[in-house]
């Protein structure tokens, strides 16, 4: 669950909620090229950080006081200095008397994109009045514009592809006696869209506490196409530039005392859209890492599971971080427990070998807020989280599964026997191939099978909940269910809904 | 104006609002008088004008403090360039420098104390580090106007 201040926490305790927000930033890019690009410039202060304007990470970026003409302001935000280095995150500061910024890329990029985002000083909220943004193929310029501006963050409109660097030259800053300054360089359109632009929007997490069958972190949403920007007979339409895989980042947010306060939805990878002809909305749908996830495993089937999902992983060309490190985690205890499932022909893709290992290996996969994937152990620490009466639509609705009599693993590897009566469970799962992890895995999904309560529900949710939270849950007689969230689902219309649904569960 | 300190220890939150209100108009969209005000240094910033000033006015009153009798010893402060960018070491020993001077004298209850810091410095801050160096002065200007000379009290006399 993601942490939040107290004062998230306390406005959900109200009977009446405060201004929600829902903020979708679609990064419109060929995914994959931002990563290649270096920066460089013709000049820039000691303490700038300039090749970091295309690192993409959370960063807080360092307001210093300086002596350029009246840039200190005497309003206490102002930070000194420091002696030598580390100077943290400052983006490109310019010591140039015609400041430019080059954007090289090794080999040329041949996917068209709409242009540049540039994120000037949102720190000290200052901007190019006049900029000049140009395209090169090798020595030859195949686009260059001169653009007004009177924004600190500016997309550029500018098509173009089979390019291989870019020119941005400041002509003009707003205050000529200021030095030019830039802190993040967006290959493409970053669109930022609002409770205002978006039509609708809803979000959908699944998680199995078995790993018998692959998560899902998912959203659909909804853009105004009244104007025929995503029409794809529209010769100049934004779905020219449509990529299965763009990035889709979205956060939460709601109007605090303090101001408003925001919480990291998730990080998402395009992998549809429905952008009709006749229709005034354009429909996509953005889910996780595990839609890359789909490339035939060739790996190897003998050896510990850790390697195995490691290959996987690795296999299936996730994209990093922005820090360049992997969007994924695997727990240590998977480097314990073997395989030999050498003798299977079948093909599977990385995301079932993945599943697989993960039952194997008794985890849960998650899918983080950060677009990171776990392969972990169950972590059943209750979390705070309520859901109580007064927020709910209506009384959950409890449903009780069938009595387990046993967990059969791989046709009688092992068999796990519960109760004397009741259903009999089937696990099937080839990278099982030891007695010793069949009687684990059976033993361990016989302790969760036999958790029989299964609630579900609608309510008014406070949007900080994820699948495989652990919380609690008020039914019509105020008993407080200890239950493990395996479906949530939120949908805005302005104020957030939400349907789940849950096991009961040992914290 | 003070024995040529001209020392400011009048800003107020309008100075820094107007600061905040050039910038966001931009050059470009400032009349000529703003233009004017700006080029010259607005009273809600900091500029090298500023520590410059400063400076001299700690120098000043070192001299005066000698003059007196008082050896005090400052930093070798730096004169300030515009878009010059001072470090920690910079505005430390200008700091100490003032903390120095204000350090030698008793002073009136009202002098302020000088910030322990030039991170997050205000308008208010601001004032303090100047308003310390006029209260110097002018009780220096008050020794040396009570100051007495040999040969020039006799017995019996009040003084």
């Amino acid at each position: 669950m993601i942490s939040v201040l107290p004062g998230w926490k306390e406005i959900h305790q109200h009977t009446i909620l405060p201004e929600s927000y829902v903020e979708l930033t679609y990064w419109i890019t060929e995914p994959g090229a931002q990563e290649l690009a270096v920066e460089t410039n013709n000049g820039a202060v000691s303490y700038s950080d300039h090749e970091a304007i295309l690192d993409t990470t959370d960063k807080d970026f360092k307001k210093y006081a300086t002596l350029e003409n009246n840039l200190w302001v005497l309003d206490g935000s102002c930070e000194i200095l420091p002696d030598s280095e580390p100077y943290g995150d400052t983006g490109y500061v310019a010591d140039a008397e015609y400041p430019m910024v080059t954007i090289s890329f090794p080999s040329l990029r041949t996917q068209p994109i709409p242009g540049a985002t540039i994120v000037w000083s949102e720190t000290y909220g200052e901007y190019p009045t006049r900029v000049r943004i140009s395209a090169l193929n090798g020595a030859e310029i195949i686009a260059s514009q001169e653009f007004n501006n009177n924004s600190v963050r500016s997309t550029f409109e500018m098509p173009v592809s089979n390019y291989d660097k870019f020119y941005i030259e400041i002509i003009d800053w707003i205050n000529p006696d200021h030095r030019p300054r830039m802190e993040r360089f967006y290959l493409g359109a970053v669109e930022v869209y609002t409770n205002s632009s978006l039509v609708s929007y809803s979000h959908t997490q699944n998680a199995d506490l078995l790993s018998t069958s692959l998560p899902k972190n998912e959203i659909r949403f909804s853009l105004d196409n009244s104007s025929d920007i995503w029409n794809p007979d529209n010769p100049v339409a934004n779905v020219r530039y449509l990529m299965d895989r763009q990035e889709v980042s979205v956060r939460y947010g709601y109007k605090l005392p303090s101001g408003v306060e925001w919480i990291k939805a998730g990080t998402f990878w395009i992998n549809s859209w429905d952008t009709p002809s006749n229709g005034l909305e354009a429909t996509f749908t953005a889910r996780d890492l595990l839609e890359f996830m789909d490339v035939t495993y060739t790996g190897p089937k003998t050896g510990a599971l850790y390697a195995i999902a490691e290959y996987a992983l690795q296999e299936s060309d996730l994209p990093k971080a922005s820090d360049g490190s992997h969007r994924y985690f695997l727990d240590e205890s998977l480097k314990n427990i073997t395989t030999d499932f050498s003798e299977k022909e079948d093909i599977y893709t990385t995301a079932v070998i993945l599943q697989m290992v993960a039952n194997a290996g008794q985890c849960v996969i998650r899918l983080t807020r950060d677009g990171a994937l776990r392969v972990e152990r169950f972590d059943r620490q209750l979390t705070d989280y309520v859901i109580g009466q007064d927020v709910s639509y209506s009384h959950p609705e409890r449903s009780m599964t069938k009595p387990p009599k046993s967990v059969a693993v791989n046709d009688g590897l092992w068999t796990e026997s519960i109760a004397p009566t009741g259903e009999q469970i089937t696990i099937t799962n080839p990278v099982i191939t030891s007695v010793e992890n069949a009687k684990a895995v059976g033993s361990w999904a016989a302790a969760t099978l036999s958790q029989r309560n299964v609630l579900k529900g609608s309510y008014r949710p406070d949007p900080r909940l994820d699948a495989l939270d652990i919380i609690s849950v008020e039914s019509k007689y105020s008993n407080s269910f200890v239950a493990a969230i395996t479906d949530i689902t939120y949908s805005y219309n302005g104020a957030f809904r939400g349907e789940y649904t849950c096991r009961e569960v040992e914290a | 104006m003070e024995n040529g300190l001209h020392l400011i220890t009048d800003r107020t939150q309008f100075d820094v609002d107007k600061v905040h209100n050039l910038a966001k108009k931009g050059w470009a969209n400032m009349t000529e008088a703003e233009r004017a005000e700006w080029s010259a240094g607005l009273k809600g910033a900091y500029n090298a004008t500023d520590l410059n000033r400063v400076q001299s006015a700690t120098q000043y009153l070192q001299r005066r403090l000698a003059d007196l009798g008082y050896s005090v010893g400052l930093s070798s402060g730096k004169t300030w360039m515009l878009n010059d960018t001072p470090t920690l070491a910079d505005l430390n020993n200008y700091l100490a420098d003032i903390r120095t001077i204000r350090g030698v004298l008793t002073l009136l209850d009202t002098t302020p104390l000088a910030p322990s810091t030039m991170a997050g410095l205000n308008y208010q801050r601001a004032n303090d580090i100047e308003q310390i160096l006029l209260d110097v002065d002018r009780i220096l200007t008050y020794m040396a106007a009570t100051l007495v000379y040999s040969g020039e009290v006799y017995g019996g006399d009040l003084y």
